[in-house]
């Protein structure tokens, strides 16, 4: 049924994130300060993408507020990609709205960077007990 | 019968950037062809073509725009305002519905699709720009058109090659005509002058490499011709169902009035007589033209041996002894061959010659060819009355357009 997919699949996803932070976790990564530089460059990659003037594009700011359209924001994201050498699956990218769940995002990206176990995790936990 | 007129144009290619300056330009016999500048074609055999000279992109758009708009687009773009601001239309709200645009393209965003095949396979990229696909459609010109004014009607991009923009006019004139529309943009646009590009049409072997002397390379109907010379740029033009047109006393350049279009079915390079005369008698046919009416051809004349020898015969086939008293040029010989967007440019020469009365020449024509054997208009300008024109555009693998335009 289509609904029990859409479940397990967001299911998944939250089992995903929750991987990550626990990785983050084990990896003892000083959060507050990765993140502040992440949410410099963040800031300072849309100000450029979108030709904003400085100081426009706050920590909080959406992306909608910021009228930054699904174009818009693909454009971002390979900005992003290229910026920090990563790739951001479509999964994560789905959830990166505004600025600060962009810096989530990249965060639990640039530092789970061997996701491979959060994959399993997350397709383990999506496979039925039963068949 | 709805009558079909155009009522603005606008041109911007090696010859000029907008009508009057392109129309002075092939008048007095100047050409626009030099050695490519768009990079650094040493390495080729030929390294000449018709550029787009002194162009700067941020004169024309704010830079945020032209992150979405490959070379071609900018160009169509370009083009389509000069047209607009000539025609002086404003469209109502309520009448977006009516308003299309046909633009047709050869070669698409090549400069776009160049960077992403350098990027993915020399540099090893694991990733395009997500611009990639809207820049490089063939219908991203028709579709940026369409969204700068607001025309919400049929709308399309055609692309058959050399005849792209002569089949873009006559489909948006058919619409006009047959009651699906009262106002169409139409014309073409390439810009295809690219490494790749080049390196493809060097080896089919029908480019002329100019020995040096880049202005005098192209010789359409001269028995010294070597080819064709690439060419980028684009030519849109406003048609307007004639009542509309008048009713907002617009200034109305010439009608449309015919529009031909065959395929060869013979080869996929190589043109035939029978497909291209024929495509000249429905022109003629649908404008209720005798073949005697005619007075000026702008051949589609490209400058190889092969197309000039064979458009003679086509139009020996199509207008029998007429075809010794009408007069043919080939501005090609001047802005070269400007692909998709060339039946358009061409089309925009014609109407003018048909408004002044001033045929443009058929530049560098050195040698007469017992095989071309009609008046070509050579080398200068020739001031004639004129009533009824053609223009031919005829492609690779044998697809055909024939536009009639008359005098107003």
């Amino acid at each position: 049924m289509a609904s029990d997919e859409q479940e397990s699949s967001s299911r998944a996803e939250n089992n995903f994130a929750a991987g990550v932070t626990q990785l983050n976790a084990k990896r003892g990564v000083e959060k507050s300060v990765a993140e502040n530089n992440i949410g410099e460059k963040v800031i300072e990659i849309i100000t450029r993408e979108q030709h904003l003037e400085p100081g426009v594009v706050k920590p909080e700011s959406s992306f909608a507020e910021l009228g930054i359209d699904s174009l818009d924001a693909v454009n971002i994201l390979f900005a992003l990609e290229e910026e920090f050498k990563i790739d951001i699956p479509d999964t994560i990218a789905q959830n990166m709205k505004s600025v600060s769940q962009a810096v989530d995002g990249l965060t639990r990206v640039t530092e789970g960077r061997d996701i491979s176990d959060l994959v399993a995790m997350a397709k383990r936990e999506t496979t039925p007990a039963t068949s | 019968m709805r009558r079909v007129v155009i009522t603005g144009m606008g041109v911007f290619a090696a010859s000029g950037k907008e009508a009057e300056s392109f129309f002075a330009s092939l008048v007095n016999g100047r050409s626009g062809i030099g050695r490519i500048s768009l990079f650094d074609p040493s390495a080729l055999s030929v390294q000449i073509a018709a550029e787009v000279p002194a162009y700067t992109p941020t004169d024309y758009f704010p830079a945020k725009r032209l992150e979405l708009l490959d070379r071609f687009s900018q160009f169509a773009l370009i083009a389509a305002r000069e047209a607009m601001q000539a025609s002086g239309l404003a469209v109502r709200e309520e009448e977006r519905p009516r308003f299309g645009v046909v633009v047709g393209s050869g070669m698409g965003g090549a400069q776009t699709l160049d960077q992403g095949y350098l990027n993915l396979y020399a540099k090893g990229a694991t990733r395009l720009h997500p611009f990639t696909i809207p820049k490089m459609m063939h219908n991203a010109p028709a579709s940026q058109i369409s969204m700068e004014y607001g025309a919400q009607g049929p709308s399309l991009a055609t692309s058959t090659a050399c005849s792209s923009s002569g089949h873009a006019i006559g489909e948006a004139f058919h619409l006009i005509k047959f009651g699906l529309a009262d106002m169409m943009l139409a014309g073409g646009s390439d810009a295809p002058i690219t490494y790749g590009m080049l390196r493809s049409w060097e080896s089919v072997r029908v480019l002329a490499s100019g020995n040096g002397d880049p202005s005098r390379a192209c010789r359409p109907f001269s028995a010294d011709r070597e080819g064709l010379v690439m060419g980028e740029g684009a030519g849109i033009l406003l048609l307007e169902e004639l009542e509309h047109a008048r009713q907002r006393g617009a200034t109305i350049y010439a009608e449309v009035a015919g529009y031909g279009l065959t395929s060869d079915a013979s080869h996929i390079t190589q043109p035939s007589v029978d497909g291209p005369a024929r495509a000249i008698r429905m022109a003629l046919d649908e404008g209720g033209t005798n073949p005697e009416e005619v007075d000026y051809i702008n051949a589609h004349g490209t400058g190889t041996k092969l197309n000039d020898v064979t458009e003679t015969q086509v139009i020996k086939e199509a207008f029998k002894e007429h075809a010794r008293r009408l007069a043919i040029s080939s501005t090609k010989s001047m802005h070269g061959h400007v692909m998709g967007a060339t039946g358009a440019v061409e089309l925009v020469a014609t109407v003018m010659a048909l408004q002044r009365g001033i045929i443009p020449p058929t530049a560098n024509y050195n040698c007469p060819d017992p095989e071309c054997d009609l008046d070509y208009v050579p080398n200068q300008a020739r001031e004639k009355p004129l009533r009824t024109a053609i223009s031919n555009s005829f492609a690779f693998g044998g697809l055909n357009a024939v536009l009639l335009v008359r005098r107003f």
